[in-house]
């Protein structure tokens, strides 16, 4: 299945090869020992012999110099197994145990641009009987692989084991590479850097490296690809998708009972497939199940390469320990991995299943980056649900916090019944200094648009027309209702005026922290309810909604009172978000989304791309 | 989700349904009575709980989030009907002729969310319901919906008995004391008045002031019926007052912008006064935070 990459098949010596980068510039014979360990500590893609900026104060990390490397964790030849022998999809320990450096051989020409190159000076007066030792920090030796090229080939270089550079390889010069064999999970354990000692006779150089950390998308970054649920027979499904995909396709709503073709930039996750006689990812909670990230290096000729990352949710849903986690997040190892694309799962078996609805990525949204008080975030901020009362998963947590290029911002959701940020708030590119808004939902404008409808005498006018509670089996179960039942309703305004509160106490830390002035508020108006003392939704929550493409903004139709023909809280929605500049498509999720306390945002995901100069190694952190 | 003691309610699927064994038996033989007069007269309405008990699992296996919403879906789909007290408490009494859920999750939406369901419709006529399972009750969300469904009658023996068992603590106490907030009585507020000055911490003391806020909401007391109009401003200033103590004496973070939150839904036009006066002798965090809760409340945008 494997195989040694060849040297023939490198796509640049220069990378790799000492004397062989940038330019001429091949070190001289010196009659003294060359001790010389070089990465690219310029960030410049290549190993340069002769620029002093590649060797200076390459024992230190920060955000002017420093090499990095990447931990190779995707299936750059999809040669990691997905099923069993019985059709259905591996075990989630055995699914996320494979990929590209569980072994210690170079798996195609793919996977060796995923290693980061070192390169020793050749010494061509070195005595006979020379060798060099190359080694590793303690705490980095469990998570990096190093290799020498020898006889054509890079192979693995097994330092622990007593592998050293020959003589001829001191006086040559030695090609090596490194990887990461895993991402960063908890830095009292590993903080993914790296100390290399290259020593001769006593005399050594040290290098310092970092392994790219996992960084989250926001909505500035261009998306490249959707994601959403699909289901064949399910009218929800289909009227989802038929009135996105035609929003998507410049055509207006949609009739939501037609799906149109699938859009180019559209991957439709099979809720029916079948894996030997189960359905795992029969669920239409696209968000929740899955996050991409992405780590990266830079490249020569001014690039980076880019493993996007798939994060699994750390959503425990059974007590096998080799199969506890929510069925549809498989698809992170079984349909997402493969060249360039990573899967990685991290979680805790005694978490607190109470809280497990926290783990779901509706609740790790993306801060977009911004400066405030001369701190800059250039990669924004996470941004997640979670006191210390009512948290997600403490050690996927921890391992996001690991990452250490954007800090966390932390409000409490612990008042919503799923307990997600993106209930609440989102965020869209706007023409501004700042370059992006914040939407908020807002019951108390919701409240008011209703009541200032009753006063003008439209109080029997009725919101969710057309809409059932439940439907099945002919069993019609009107939802509709009046303005004035709902303004009536004791519970729904308690649910309302509570959540109001809520949100104004999210604000509280969201604007101290992002420096978001009232100005930059989007308010997105629609009122709450309350199940089992916790709140919801009552109309189908508008700030839930997919920031698909430059400037358009995929929301769920909130079905409001229309008034002379006009929806009321759609037409108040297109109005402040082409303030900005940004139009609004609506889409139906009524059935499968909003009755079960999502929405379109829930429903989908996406996948975006890099802003323009993006190095997250610049960022500071 | 509640931070009990040891002794506290806990959620709990193992059980089938709902427990109503102190139920008295001619109170269940006129339950049983009044069930079947009104399945005659609506017997749609009957088919559509019936409808719903029967996707209860399946509801439960695509919901988002720690409950699938049953409550809510329950009082959207019976709204208005005159005899949806009954159907939706005949599973209750009669689980017997229901397909029902087999999921833990599921079994805990579904007895919780009838019973919130039905408590919605203010009928009277189930009261005696909401009474067995708070006597028989052992499982947390079925008592908390059994405290609010009985809060919103507000019958005075009720509003007293529910006081009782909030303020005093045992298994019952934090699940009472998170439905008495739908108990827009003065007693009620005082109760939790009461709750609010033993110290609560964590989860527990959110809950309690969650209660509060909801119990205290200027936008629910503005609807009609809400709670007696004699009654309504000593229900705020109670809760206001409680919520306010909270604020000053909370041990975290957390728990006071909690209270600040309730405070903000409560909207007392005596807040201000009360923190200017706290300011006095306040330690510098405290009066700083007294200061954020003073601009909070000036900004918080409420009409009832």
């Amino acid at each position: 299945m494997k195989k040694l990459f060849l040297l023939p098949l490198l796509p640049a010596c220069a990378l790799l090869t000492p004397g062989c980068s940038q330019g001429d510039d091949t070190p001289p014979p010196s009659p003294t020992p060359v001790v010389d360990l070089r990465a690219d500590n310029n960030r410049n893609g290549t190993i340069d012999w002769n620029d002093p900026t590649e060797d200076a104060n390459e024992d230190t990390w920060d955000a002017t110099h420093g090499a990095i490397f990447l931990a190779n964790i995707d299936d750059d030849q999809s040669a990691c197994p997905k099923t069993s022998s019985g059709g259905e999809l591996l075990d989630d320990v055995d699914l996320a145990q494979c990929n590209d450096a569980q072994d210690t051989v170079i798996n195609g020409d793919a996977d060796l641009l995923d290693l980061a190159p070192l390169g020793t000076a050749p010494w061509a007066a070195a005595p006979d009987g020379t060798t060099g030792t190359l080694t590793v920090d303690d705490a980095s030796a469990p998570y990096v692989h190093l290799f020498i090229q020898r006889n054509g080939a890079l192979t693995f270089f097994d330092w622990q084991n007593g592998d050293v550079l020959s003589t001829d390889e001191v006086r040559a010069g030695a090609t090596l590479a490194i990887e990461g064999t895993d991402v960063v999970r908890d830095p009292s354990v590993w903080n993914g850097y790296v100390t290399l000692t290259f020593t001769i006779d006593g005399t050594s150089d040290v290098v310092k490296m970092r392994e790219a950390p996992i960084v989250t998308r926001h909505h500035l970054a261009k998306e490249e690809q959707v994601f959403v649920q699909a289901y064949s027979d399910d009218p929800g499904s289909i009227a989802m998708r038929s009135t996105l995909y035609s929003d998507m396709a410049g055509n207006g709503e949609g009739d939501g009972t037609t799906v149109g073709p699938v859009p180019s930039n559209v991957t439709e996750i099979n809720g029916d497939a079948d894996f030997g006689g189960t359905t795992p990812y029969d669920d239409q909670w696209t968000q929740d199940f899955f996050e991409v990230g992405y780590m990266s290096m830079p490249i020569a000729g001014g690039q980076q390469h880019v493993i996007d990352v798939y994060l699994r949710s750390a959503n425990i849903y059974y007590t096998n320990p080799k199969n506890p986690l929510r069925d549809a997040g498989k698809v992170v190892f079984a349909q997402f991995r493969g060249p360039d694309a990573a899967g990685v799962q991290q979680f805790d078996m005694s978490s607190d299943p109470n809280m497990d609805s926290l783990n779901s990525f509706g609740n790790l949204e993306t801060i977009p980056p911004y400066s405030l008080n001369g701190t800059n975030y250039p990669l924004g901020r996470l941004y997640r649900g979670s006191i210390p009362s009512f948290h997600p998963d403490a050690s996927f947590e921890k391992m996001m916090e690991a990452q250490d290029v954007q800090p966390p911002v932390y409000i409490d959701t612990s008042w919503l019944v799923v307990g997600h940020v993106d209930e609440t708030t989102s965020f869209v590119k706007v023409n501004s200094p700042r370059g992006w808004a914040m939407l908020v939902a807002d019951p108390a404008m919701a409240k008011q648009m209703l009541q200032d409808q009753s006063t003008a005498g439209n109080g029997s006018t009725v919101m969710f027309a057309g809409k059932n509670w439940l439907d099945d089996n002919d069993v019609e179960t009107p939802a509709q209702i009046t303005i004035d039942q709902v303004l009536a309703d004791t519970d729904v305004m308690s649910a309302s005026d509570q959540a109001a509160s809520a949100i104004d106490s999210e604000l509280a830390i969201l604007q101290p922290a992002t420096g978001l002035t009232d100005s930059e508020i989007i308010h997105v108006p629609f009122l709450f309810e309350s199940t089992q003392g916790y709140l919801d939704a009552y109309q189908p929550g508008m700030v839930n909604g997919l920031y698909y493409a430059e400037g358009t903004f995929a929301a769920p139709d909130p079905h409001g009172p229309l008034i002379n023909g006009v929806d009321i809280f759609k037409d108040a929605t297109e109005k402040a978000l082409s303030a900005v500049g940004v139009n609004v498509v609506w889409v139906e999720d009524w059935d499968l989304y909003h009755r079960l306390t999502g929405e379109v945002h829930c429903g989908t995901n996406s996948k975006r791309g890099l802003l323009d100069g993006e190095q997250w190694w610049t960022s500071g952190y | 989700m509640f931070l009990l003691a040891a002794t506290s309610a806990r959620a709990d699927g193992d059980r089938a349904f709902a427990s109503v064994s102190t139920l008295d038996p001619a109170a269940h033989a006129r339950l049983e009575s009044s069930i079947a007069t009104a399945r005659s007269r609506e017997p749609q309405l009957f088919d559509t709980v019936r409808n719903i008990v029967a996707h209860a699992d399946d509801l439960d296996r695509r919901k988002e989030g720690r409950f699938y919403p049953m409550g809510a879906l329950l009082r959207g789909s019976t709204r208005g009907r005159t005899g949806a007290a009954l159907a939706l408490l005949e599973p209750v009494l009669d689980p017997q002729r229901f397909a029902l859920p087999q999921s833990s999750s599921a079994r805990i939406a579904l007895r919780a969310g009838l019973v919130e369901a039905a408590g919605a419709t203010r009928d009277p006529a189930a009261a005696p319901v909401y009474r067995a399972i708070l006597a028989s009750g052992t499982e947390l969300y079925e008592l908390r919906a059994a405290a609010e469904a009985l809060g919103k009658l507000a019958i005075d023996a009720d509003v007293a008995t529910l006081a009782r068992l909030a303020t005093t603590p045992g298994p019952k106490q934090d699940a009472v004391v998170a439905g008495l907030g739908s108990c827009r009585r003065v007693a009620a507020a005082r109760a939790l008045a009461a709750v609010a000055s033993q110290g609560k911490t964590g989860m527990a003391a959110k809950q309690l002031l969650r209660s509060l806020s909801a119990m205290g909401s200027a936008w629910a007391l503005a609807t009609p019926n809400a709670a007696p109009a004699s009654e309504i401003a000593a229900i705020r200033d109670t809760t206001a007052r409680a919520a306010f103590a909270m604020f000053v004496s909370a041990p975290d973070t957390d728990v006071r912008n909690e209270a600040a939150t309730a405070l903000e839904v409560i909207a007392s036009p005596d807040a201000p006064a009360w923190i200017a006066a706290q300011k006095s002798g306040a330690s510098p965090e405290l009066a700083a935070a007294l200061d954020s809760l003073a601009q909070r409340l000036a900004r918080a945008r409420r009409t009832p």
